[in-house]
């Protein structure tokens, strides 16, 4: 449905996108995600025709759409701001695409209305409008002005603005993030049901990676107008590339702890491995690590004495209810804490500034080189073994 | 506290007389002009100062529309300051929107010279002008009292800051939808700048409707005489000054800018405070 082949941009001097080639299917929910900066947004404004770009080509359906203008794209756009037409009803805003779209004849001052296509047009929007206004729950609301309206009703004209017709493509510049959080998980499901519901192909602008996750069935995701990663939600947190993708996606936030070995010694946050499994899976890496990184729920509390412990102090617990996340701080890294998940009935009986021993679990760790690039095993049956857990 | 109290009306107290001496003040032609236009000839002429006529009398008036002809002149007036009006808008709200949204090379040049533009009197200009609209053989047509005022630096400015104020999602949002560039300008901007706009319209209709420099300059025929040029025959005329119709006719030509002013009187304030101009 949409096809970007090496799309660049630059302002000036400054890079902003370089090489992005992305295919999405019919029907997909694909998100764009990435810290800010990284150029998600202009990739999508790309996408939209409202920004030029300084190389590379666009498809939409199938169609070069590189040098058309944004209004002969056929797509659908909801705005971070909203972007509704003050000076217009709700009922009005909604009817504004499909107005657009109407036969010139229907659009002369005055006389258009009764021409033939004005006939259809009016009445094409006396069926369209109230069906999607009902849809989104907006019934009572298609007289009111934009300015009479909540955060989250603003979001919904805004959302049925754009599903209105049915366009090729419908473009999500961060819609939530004006949102507060109760609303936004409301909103998250609503858009979901909604991609359902048309089938349409939507693109999802976000710097939320619960969002990201959450909602698309494929994540891009974005740094410094590269793509570090694309694929699905769950290879990206179980399968990263690199030490950007491990640390973006995951909350909370994945432990980075540095690796040395050499033959014979493994170390980890300065404390030597002893355990078999340690050895076993340092001399299957393919390449040097430097770092490796451990999820909070892939350390483990043990005995002091176990050999692959790494002394630690408890800075901080939170209760999350079903499980408690426990920040601790080790004598190597003084400063940065690490995360690390337990059960309810592990975590009830630490406290702060209590001292305790975690080891991590060898086969759900991830090497990165210093780099930052993914070291994989060399074992092969082994490493089908490690991603599928 | 009752001190307080008393103080503060005092205060509002004095405040509004000094307003009301500064109204009086600015009334006070209009009232006399009102005044004069209402008495018969053989009281305009008296040693005292009286505000109501002792005999009302609407012959002035007749003169001044009968024999003044003040309905051609005002005619004159509507048809030059609403071509004017138009064809500003048409220049200035592309032209504004142009420099407030578009980067282009020589944008701020562009920009500067509105600025520059804005700061030379109508004067300094009126001779080139005039010697121009000679050679075009324009002189003593509708042409030559409209076609210099067809765009305005002023209105260039003042929509330039109206529409750097709106958001460029919502020029995003018309253009998605559909609307070409235009549409979006016209049926979209517009209406959010509508206080900018009643404004300016003001400024224009006034200082136009009341220009006397440049009509005097280029029609000498009085069929195109606009209001103030108009007026100015009781002046001349018969070697006198003929007061009780010229005040008549003036008052007959001030009418329109006054319904005028007052029908946008909300939207001028508002567009005058939104931009911060005084």
């Amino acid at each position: 449905m949409l096809q970007l082949k090496s799309i660049g941009k630059s302002f000036g001097a400054t890079v902003v996108l370089k090489d992005i080639s992305l295919n999405v299917g019919r029907g997909e929910f694909i998100s764009l995600l990435g810290p800010s900066g990284c150029g998600k947004t202009t990739l999508l404004r790309i996408v939209a025709g409202l920004e030029s770009l300084s190389m590379g080509r666009v498809f939409i359906g199938g169609r070069d759409v590189t040098d058309r203008d944004a209004s002969q794209r056929d797509i659908a756009m909801v705005f971070q701001s909203y972007a509704l037409y003050p000076h217009k009803s709700v009922g009005e805003n909604i009817a504004f695409p499909i107005r657009m779209h109407a036969p010139w004849q229907a659009a002369i001052p005055l006389f258009g209305s009764l021409t033939p296509a004005g006939k259809a047009l009016k009445k094409e929007i006396e069926i369209r409008v109230p069906k999607v206004a009902h849809a989104l729950g907006l019934g009572e609301l298609v007289h009111r002005r934009p300015a009479q309206l909540s955060g989250g009703q603003k979001q919904r004209v805004a959302l049925a603005r754009a599903l209105v017709r049915d366009p090729l493509l419908f473009l999500m510049d961060e819609p939530l993030s004006n949102l507060d959080a109760a609303l936004r998980a409301e909103m998250r499901s609503e858009i979901m049901e909604l991609h359902r519901k048309t089938g349409c192909t939507f693109i999802y602008v976000t710097h939320d990676q619960t969002e990201a996750m959450t909602m698309s069935q494929r994540i891009v995701l974005l740094d410094k107008g590269s793509i570090r990663q694309a694929g699905t939600p769950l290879e990206l947190y179980d399968n990263p590339n690199n030490l950007f993708t491990a640390s973006f996606i995951g909350s909370p936030k994945l432990n980075v702890l540095p690796y040395q070995h050499s033959p014979g010694v493994v170390r980890l946050n300065g404390c030597l491995m002893r355990s078999l499994e340690a050895h076993e899976t340092a001399a299957h890496l393919k390449e040097k690590a430097a770092s490796v990184g451990l999820r909070a729920e892939a350390m483990k509390l043990c005995a002091p004495a176990h050999a692959d412990a790494i002394h630690c102090r408890v800075r901080l617990i939170e209760q999350m209810g079903n499980e408690t996340v426990v920040f601790v701080e080790t004598d190597a890294m003084p400063g940065s804490r690490l995360a690390v998940r337990v059960a309810r009935s592990e975590g009830n009986v630490l406290s702060e500034g209590e001292v305790l021993a975690l080891r991590p679990e060898w086969s759900r760790a991830l090497f990165f080189d210093v780099g930052g690039d993914r070291v994989r095993l060399r074992n092969v049956r082994r490493q089908a073994f490690l991603e599928a857990a | 506290m009752q001190k307080t109290c008393t103080l503060s009306v005092l205060k509002v107290y004095l405040l509004n007389a000094f307003l009301a001496g500064g109204a009086i003040v600015m009334l006070a032609p209009f009232v006399w002009m009102l005044s004069l236009s209402l008495k018969p000839e053989n009281e305009i002429y008296t040693p005292f100062i009286k505000l109501l006529p002792e005999v009302w009398d609407f012959e002035n008036y007749r003169e001044a529309v009968n024999y003044g002809e003040t309905g051609k002149f005002v005619f004159n007036g509507i048809v030059v300051t609403g071509s004017i009006l138009l064809l500003q808008y048409l220049t200035i709200i592309p032209g504004a929107y142009v420099l407030a949204r578009k980067r282009f090379r020589l944008e701020k040049l562009c920009f500067a010279l509105v600025l520059a533009a804005l700061m030379i009197p109508q004067h300094i200009a009126a001779i080139p002008l005039f010697m121009l609209m000679g050679r075009l053989s324009l002189l003593n047509t509708y042409t030559a009292l409209i076609l210099p005022f067809m765009t305005s630096a002023f209105g260039l400015f003042l929509l330039r800051q109206s529409f750097k104020a709106l958001p460029q999602d919502l020029i995003d949002a018309a253009r998605i939808d559909g609307a070409s560039e235009a549409y979006a300008l016209f049926a979209i901007l517009v209406p959010q700048i509508f206080p900018a706009l009643a404004a300016f319209s003001v400024f224009s209709i006034v200082s136009h409707w009341n220009d006397f420099f440049w009509p005097l300059l280029v029609v000498s025929d009085m069929e195109l005489a606009t209001p103030p040029l108009g007026v100015s025959i009781f002046a001349s005329d018969e070697g006198g000054n003929d007061v009780g119709p010229m005040m008549a006719s003036a008052t007959l030509i001030v009418l329109p800018l006054m319904l005028v002013f007052l029908a946008a009187r909300k939207r001028f304030v508002q567009g005058m405070t939104m931009t911060g101009l005084k």
